[in-house]
């Protein structure tokens, strides 16, 4: 073949592309990746140097201590047999803002009291911290390692050194707690880090294939399905065995609304629990949100109609057998936990205690 | 504005025009190449503070380019978006060489290559890289650079052989 021809053909080729300005476009998948806070001024330059010197994120506490065990946990109230709370596990929390640079995770369940569990740096507020689906052991990324540790504070340890530094695909705990899902550099001297598997046994890292924009993965408790924001408002569910994606209609593009912010997907993938932003609000810090405001239908796209009786979704965790647990916010400012089961009745409902009003969920345990 | 931040835009600016050409030889599709240098870029904006006064911060924004090009989600979506079908053959006439003609097909070509073929082909012959310098791009050895190279242009003289002709007629050996 005639490589000098070749060579003038592909140049031609190359001038059919359309010439245009991608600078607003790059500041704002930046910032929608979490990979750092796109905005001027002497803030960001802070964070710009920060990050030159292995700081994972602008926000985070330089220097910030890792875990120390916590106050031991307080004894927690056992749910009677009749108790329609009996087969939800904990409902964990951290801090929603905090300057402090260790934080407490807290633990409580319907019917007992609060109790704190392990200190986590203040780095992980609001980014990365993941309890297990059995509710024993919290993850999190510290830099560019993947930590764990018992929730009640020992056994810490480093699970990988080389994990993307901020990156916002997890950590996200597979439903039998065994594995993470988390962004591993492939090696080094190549910059895009691939998205996978760390089993926790044998330290093994299972590549999937997803989006490579992929954001904030969430699994069903089958853990056969990851769901996902691609960082364009779009929410994808994929069959992590088959690769098979489906992409959330009604969301992002040019759909009215957009979702950045998934956090929870329930037992078969149908639905998924995410907080939805219109083309007047704004799409949210880097940092994940935990926040919910609407059940949607993975398939339709529709909103799913709960029993909140007319209060403010904030919050929705799928358990595993697909009850929910939905966190609202009532008129006079309280907050309230309601079971709704899978066919979207009410089954009970229970105020929360006033010391975790300025707390977020951040997972709902089945044991 | 922070210098930084206006350091970045000045290279976003000066390296956008010469980053969309090449992406868009590496994904026949102008949205899906604005989306790669926009990923790419983003990246780069991420490590800015450490590449800014290096000097290597094109050859890390066309690095991330090319290995998010190759992943299997970009690979989908083109292969969604691109039509397979060729253009017609055309006969040996005077017509053949048609330059918007030849462009339709060698681009219907190239979308049947693999990412990495297409990768490969890209960096050779449209980038001049050596062997070596593709070879560090894509993370692979220099062995995997030939037999993928070699594959390709087997390819482009399978899916559009009037395209092969062509060349072979212009003095070439096949």
């Amino acid at each position: 073949m005639n490589d000098q021809r070749l060579r003038l053909d592909l140049a031609d080729l190359a001038e059919e592309v359309t010439l245009v300005d991608v600078r607003d476009r790059v500041l704002r998948t930046s910032r929608r990746l979490g990979i750092r806070r796109a905005v001027a001024g002497s803030a960001a330059a802070v964070a710009l140097l920060g990050a030159a010197t292995g700081t994972a994120f602008a926000f985070s506490p330089k220097g910030s201590p890792g875990p120390t065990p916590g106050n031991l946990p307080s004894v927690v109230t056992s749910p009677s047999p009749a108790d329609p709370w009996a087969n939800v596990g904990r409902i964990f929390y951290l801090p929603t803002v905090s300057d402090m640079g260790n934080i407490p995770l807290t633990a409580w369940r319907p019917g007992g009291q609060p109790s704190t569990l392990v200190d986590l740096p203040g780095s992980v507020l609001g980014s990365n911290a993941a309890v297990s689906s059995d509710g024993r052991q919290v993850a999190w990324v510290q830099d560019t390692e993947l930590m764990l540790a018992d929730v009640d504070g020992p056994n810490r340890r480093v699970v990988s050194a080389h994990v993307e530094a901020g990156s916002c695909w997890g950590p996200s705990w597979s439903p039998d707690s065994q594995s993470l899902a988390a962004a591993v550099m492939r090696r080094p001297g190549i910059p895009i880090a691939q998205y996978g598997l760390v089993d926790l046994k044998t330290g093994r890292f299972a590549p999937l294939k997803i989006s490579v924009n992929g954001c904030r993965p969430v699994w069903s408790a089958d853990g056969q399905l990851l769901a996902y924001t691609d960082g364009e408002g779009r929410v994808a569910v994929t069959n992590r065995h088959s690769s098979a994606t489906r992409v959330v209609p009604r969301l992002g593009g040019n759909n009215v609304y957009d979702s950045y912010h998934v956090v929870s997907l329930s037992r078969d993938g149908s639905r998924v629990a995410l907080l939805r932003t219109g083309p007047t609000e704004d799409d949210g810090d880097i940092a994940r949100d935990l926040n919910a405001n609407a059940v949607v239908d993975t398939r339709t796209g529709a909103t799913v109609n709960l029993p909140l009786g007319g209060r403010k979704l904030i919050q929705a965790y799928f358990l595993p057998d697909d009850r929910l647990v939905a966190r609202v916010k009532g008129g006079g400012g309280n907050q309230h936990l309601l079971l709704i089961d899978a066919d979207g009745h009410l089954v009970t409902e229970v105020a929360e205690p006033a010391a975790l009003a300025n707390q977020q969920i951040l997972a709902v345990t089945s044991s | 504005m922070d210098p930084l931040l206006s350091e970045f835009d000045s290279f976003v600016r000066a390296r956008t025009p010469a980053l969309l050409r090449s992406a868009y030889l590496l994904t026949g599709d102008q949205h899906l190449a604005e989306d790669l240098v926009q990923s790419a870029l983003a990246r780069t904006h991420r490590s800015w503070s450490r590449l800014h006064d290096t000097g290597n911060a094109e050859a890390y924004t066309r690095k991330t380019m090319y290995h998010l090009q190759v992943s299997w989600w970009r690979r989908r979506r083109v292969a969604e978006s691109v039509t397979g079908e060729l253009p017609e053959p055309r006969r040996h006439d005077g017509d053949f060489a048609s330059q918007t003609s030849l462009r339709l097909t060698l681009r219907a070509a190239l979308a049947r290559l693999s990412a990495k073929q297409r990768a490969v082909l890209v960096l050779r012959f449209f980038e001049d890289r050596s062997e070596a310098e593709a070879a560090e791009m894509l993370g692979v050895t220099v062995g995997t650079v030939k037999s993928q190279t070699s594959k390709a242009l087997a390819k482009l003289r399978t899916v559009a052989p009037e395209l092969a002709d062509l060349y072979v007629l212009e003095g070439s050996v096949r």
